[in-house]
């Protein structure tokens, strides 16, 4: 099969399902790289695939300190606090994978934290995020951040 | 580094259960917000959150008692002294970056800046102290963050670099001397038992370490979804009792099916301490492990676990050298050499009683 772009033999093929209508991308090495450029942040998956097909390792994707995926895997460490959103769901998983399926912090938080505006911030994202994995039918996703927002409003449900 | 003899949280009272447990630690780990992990720092801002973490609690009352060390202005034998007494990680020691180490005069509480966190504080006691562990660690880290902030996630809690940290970031360990058990072949139950329980089950000096003389760690390997205080319950009024129960189990059975066998363990591990001209760390190890079994077996009075323990420091390479500068020490046979004359004096009163 060849590149939907140009004559070159495709070796990214890529079913994409926006607002419930099934595309199927196929794309030369080339263009998948130019292509997944455009890919936003919120689609880890086609990201994933982006680094792994192209060799992007090194793209960025922790705007805190510049942690990509593929150096998380490598690793398995953060780089700042930034990687915590910016690197999900892989972090996520990897966080749920160490600690025997535990999905939310319980217990003691710091006196000082900014609370309610960190709090807001974050579920902001989760609706967002949660809005977009509907919105591409991508359902497991979708079940992962219902139950993390279900974790944050069940932190701030408890007394400090 | 004042010499072990002057104290050192190993030296402590034993305390109960000491026929099974060493000595408990509670570790805490902490990221100030606002700077990259240390994985991700720049050599400034590594010196940063040194000085930033260290100003503020000499200026402080939760932090006062610490004395700093700079790590790279420490000669490496010192720094290997400081691992062998438990109060730094090896890979802290190891690094070449700017970090450094708080530790109170008693040298029960020591703070590592810029391990795989910016904070590592850690409390350490003789025997089952896991409460005092606690509330030592606990109380550093309440003053800290009056004056510190800490890196904090709404989801997941107190971040860290390693996602097994992430959440209350505790990590309860407790020393525990199991001889019999690994005698009648049932550690590897209990590690399975561990694994199955989220628990690891390391050497001597924990994560990825040898098992020496029969000295192992336990500790808890989830720190997510659990308050730090039910982590710290779990291990002292479930698992340690527990393990502690077979350890005994193990060491009766082993007493009754083979007196004579267990009287000789002892007497032979005395015999070659007490005259040996040559011995090797791991040897030294093997067989203070058996000392300090015939001691809990009530074999001997003549001396008691204290000495033991301490003997376990002193045997070590870095602690050797440095009680002894005029000795030369160039060979691993000179090392030895002065390894046996260090247990051979320590041990006389042992050799009299043997006969």
């Amino acid at each position: 099969m060849k590149c939907d772009q140009c004559d070159k033999p495709a070796v990214v093929h890529e079913t994409v399902i926006t607002a419930g209508v099934q595309t199927t991308v196929h794309l030369c090495a080339e263009h998948a790289m130019v292509q997944m450029h455009h890919v936003p942040a919120s689609a880890p998956i086609a990201e994933l695939l982006a680094a792994h097909l192209t060799g992007q390792r090194h793209q960025p994707a922790c705007g805190g300190c510049g942690m990509t995926l593929a150096e998380f895997r490598k690793h398995n460490l953060a780089g700042c606090s930034a990687c915590f959103d910016a690197l999900a769901p892989v972090i996520d998983q990897a966080i749920q994978r160490a600690q025997g399926g535990a999905t939310a912090h319980c217990g003691r938080a710091p006196a000082r934290r900014d609370d309610a505006e960190a709090r807001q911030a974050y579920r902001a994202r989760l609706l967002r995020d949660l809005e977009q994995a509907v919105a591409a039918e991508r359902y497991e996703v979708a079940a992962q951040v219902r139950n993390a927002l279900r974790d944050v409003d069940a932190i701030a449900e408890r007394p400090a | 580094m004042k010499p072990i003899e002057n104290g050192g949280p190993w030296l402590g009272p034993l305390g109960r259960d000491a026929d099974v447990v060493v000595a408990s630690r509670v570790r805490l780990a902490r990221n100030l917000a606002g700077f990259p992990f240390t994985n991700r720092a720049s050599t400034t801002q590594r010196r940063e959150v040194v000085s930033m973490v260290r100003d503020r609690a000499q200026a402080a009352s939760w932090g006062r008692m610490l004395g700093w060390v700079d790590l790279q202005a420490c000669p490496a034998e010192q720094r290997t002294q400081m691992v062998e007494r438990h109060l730094v990680s090896k890979q802290f020691a190891a690094s070449d970056a700017p970090r450094a180490v708080g530790i109170s005069a008693d040298e029960t509480l020591s703070v590592m800046v810029n391990e795989e966190d910016h904070l590592r504080i850690q409390a350490m006691y003789s025997g089952l102290r896991i409460d005092e562990c606690f509330a030592a660690a606990t109380a550093f880290d309440r003053g800290a963050e009056s004056a510190l902030d800490f890196a904090w996630h709404h989801r997941w809690g107190y971040l860290t670099a390693c996602p097994t940290n992430v959440g209350c970031g505790i990590r309860v360990s407790v020393m525990l001397h199991l001889p019999a058990l690994r005698l009648t072949s049932e550690l590897d139950r209990v590690r399975r038992a561990a694994k199955d329980l989220h628990l690891a089950l390391r050497g001597f000096h924990g994560e990825g370490s040898e098992p020496m003389g029969d000295f192992y760690q336990l500790s808890n390997q989830i720190t997510l979804g659990m308050r730090d205080e039910d982590v710290v319950g779990e291990l002292r009024d479930r698992i340690i009792p527990q393990v502690i129960r077979y350890e005994r189990l193990a060491r009766e059975t082993y007493r009754s099916k083979a007196p004579a066998a267990a009287r000789d363990r002892f007497i032979r591990a005395a015999a070659l301490l007490t005259h040996s001209r040559l011995m090797q760390l791991d040897e030294a190890m093997k067989l203070l492990g058996r000392l300090r079994l015939g001691i809990a077996s009530g074999l001997t009075e003549a001396i008691d676990s204290t000495l033991v323990h301490r003997l376990l420091l002193q045997v070590q390479p870095a602690h050797l050298a440095l009680a002894r500068p005029n000795d030369p020490m160039e060979t691993l046979e000179q090392q030895s050499a002065a390894r046996a004359t260090l247990l051979r004096d320590a041990l006389a009163p042992l050799r009299a009683s043997i006969g």
